[in-house]
């Protein structure tokens, strides 16, 4: 049992989807959305890698120096 | 048959949700009573976990205590309205706070531990030598104003959420929520708060993961769901659709990060600093993860419900409960309405406990009773005194003044980033700051956020946080320059980890 009062309206919208597909309504994905959904989100875990791997290599030769 | 004419569609309670949910609070509660023991040894235990938290809890608590309902109702919306734009709403957040986590967050731990800080106006005062008090009080009235505003806002939108989600009065959905978050919060202190924003991180990612990837699913794919959107309209799916002062504003919402007190705390509580890397690591993947999760509920919502009247109340925040309503078991459903209120949960206990600890730590204890030693076991006591009175406080606000509570929280997350984001960077990474210019500072961050966001034309200009953090950073500057420089900031600057980051 699903928690709703009314009929959903969304059943339908893959059927229709489906009918856009067959009639090749489903061009390329642009570029641009491409790298803000998908290249964007990872560049910033990349960031977060990189950073924590420099302060990690920062902090060994420091102490390297002060021994 | 397809549906043209918009229907709106209704969410009700259904039993296994409201059992599903109920399982989520008690194992919150549980977390409160199991916190109780640890958090009453004394007031560094019940603020900030005894400085003896983990790694991953310290990654989770911080990301979530940052992201309230904005998240999951707010960008969700955005999404739904303004299409792929929204990627740049959350994109500044993750950034900011990757960056934070590994630069700033190390420095304030070794620091504050060397000085035993465990709260952000006691790091000032001891960064600054402030004997008088005058910069631990400013610092306190702006925290405890923004801080009382926002936990009420967070019970008002709590109240909501129980309306929306099961059928309650709001009055009785904020009572609710407001003695839920009081229960754990107040018995459990610093380690029940980030125990459960634990949870309630992990129980947020799986929701943001999983309502999204069936909704696209259901819709044959992404090119499907692209096209489609295509169609409705062009913009959608264009993330530059944007004006360069909007997409700049957007971005900058991340500048708020280093200034809001309930998420820099948790980078205090880690037991070892260098373990913040990877809580860096950690954290920016959860937030990436959520945040992206939520625009794509929104791009995949839109899909679904074409048309706005489609949703109940013709409200673009109520996307993601329906969108999961309709597409998730009555259990998962539960899952999904509890993952709302651990957004809510997770932002207002932490803004709770430091609201109290402003209280109990900076006004009682290092102001009002300075150089007394008082038994930590009544300041514990006392902390959860204070805890009940400020729900109390909050409730007030949210029941009779929910016009105020609104107008504060307009300003709390930019007031904060302006007042204390660019003086505590200065004073953590620039040897020059003076007392008088961290003073000149927070006043002017926090006066140039209201200006600007009262005055119609400068707000249409940018995001009031843009101008306030570059306004406070110069005045910290300027008041720094005129001022005589500090004594003994070497020793304060080793006890942040070594010289090397500094500049003279």
């Amino acid at each position: 049992m699903l928690a709703k009062k009314n009929p959903p309206t969304f059943p339908d919208r893959p059927a229709r989807l489906q009918a856009h597909n067959r009639l090749g309504a489903s061009g390329p994905m642009p570029i641009s959305f491409i790298l803000a959904m998908f290249v964007l989100p990872l560049g910033i875990i990349g960031v977060a890698v990189i950073l924590a791997a420099l302060s990690r290599r920062a902090d060994g030769k420091q102490r390297g120096h002060q021994r | 048959m397809i549906q043209e004419a918009p229907t709106s569609v209704q969410i009700a309670a259904d039993p296994y949700a409201v059992t599903a949910f109920l399982g989520y609070l008690a194992v919150v509660v549980a977390i409160g009573l199991f916190s109780r023991k640890f958090s009453s040894a004394g007031v560094s235990e019940f603020f900030v976990g005894g400085r003896r938290m983990n790694r991953i809890v310290v990654a989770l608590s911080a990301v979530v205590s940052g992201r309230s309902a904005w998240l999951l109702l707010g960008v969700t919306g955005m999404a739904y309205s303004m299409g792929a734009t929204a990627v740049w709403a959350v994109a500044g957040v993750a950034l900011a706070e990757a960056i934070q986590f590994i630069f700033y967050a190390q420095r304030l731990r070794r620091f504050s531990e060397k000085y035993n800080c465990i709260t952000l106006p006691d790091f000032f005062a001891a960064r600054f030598d402030d004997r008088n008090g005058i910069l631990r009080t400013v610092l306190v009235t702006v925290i405890l104003i923004f801080m009382v505003g926002y936990v009420s806002a967070q019970l008002v939108g709590g109240g909501k959420a129980f309306a929306a989600s099961f059928g309650l009065a709001p009055s009785a959905g904020i009572f609710l929520t407001a003695f839920i978050v009081l229960a754990y919060t107040s018995v459990g202190g610093f380690l029940a708060v980030s125990l459960t924003d634990t949870v309630q991180g992990f129980i947020m990612i799986g929701a943001l993961v999983v309502v999204p990837a069936i909704a696209v699913v259901e819709l044959g794919g992404l090119a499907p769901m692209v096209a489609e959107l295509r169609m409705l309209d062009p913009t959608l799916i264009d993330p530059v659709a944007l004006s360069a002062g909007v997409m700049i504003g957007f971005m900058g919402i991340g500048l708020g990060s280093p200034g809001n007190p309930h998420i820099i705390v948790r980078y205090m509580s880690i037991a070892d600093p260098a373990q913040l890397r990877v809580s860096a690591v950690v954290g920016t993947i959860w937030n990436v993860v959520m945040a992206w999760g939520a625009v794509f509920i929104g791009l995949a919502g839109r899909v679904y419900f074409p048309d706005v009247s489609m949703l109940p109340g013709a409200d673009t925040e109520q996307l993601y409960p329906v969108l999961a309503a309709q597409h998730l078991h009555p259990v998962f459903f539960g899952l999904v309405v509890a993952s709302i209120f651990a957004a809510i949960m997770s932002t207002a206990d932490s803004q709770l406990l430091v609201a109290a600890s402003s209280v109990v730590r900076d006004l009682y204890e290092k102001t009002l009773h300075r150089g007394e030693t008082i038994p930590q076991k009544r300041l514990v006591l006392y902390s959860r005194l204070i805890i009940v009175i400020l729900v109390a406080i909050a409730l007030v606000f949210g029941m009779l003044a929910e016009d105020l509570v609104f107008w504060l929280v307009l300003f709390a997350w930019a007031g904060l980033g302006a007042a204390i984001g660019p003086t505590s960077i200065l004073a953590l990474f620039w040897r020059r700051t003076t007392r008088a210019g961290v003073i000149a500072g927070l006043l002017t961050g926090t006066a140039v956020t209201i200006i600007w966001k009262m005055n119609p034309y400068l707000s249409s200009l940018i995001y009031e946080l843009i101008p306030a953090f570059g306004a406070a950073l110069l005045a910290t500057v300027i008041g720094s320059y005129l001022t005589q420089p500090p004594q003994d900031v070497d020793r304060m600057f080793d006890a942040m980890g070594g010289n090397r980051q500094g500049s003279s």
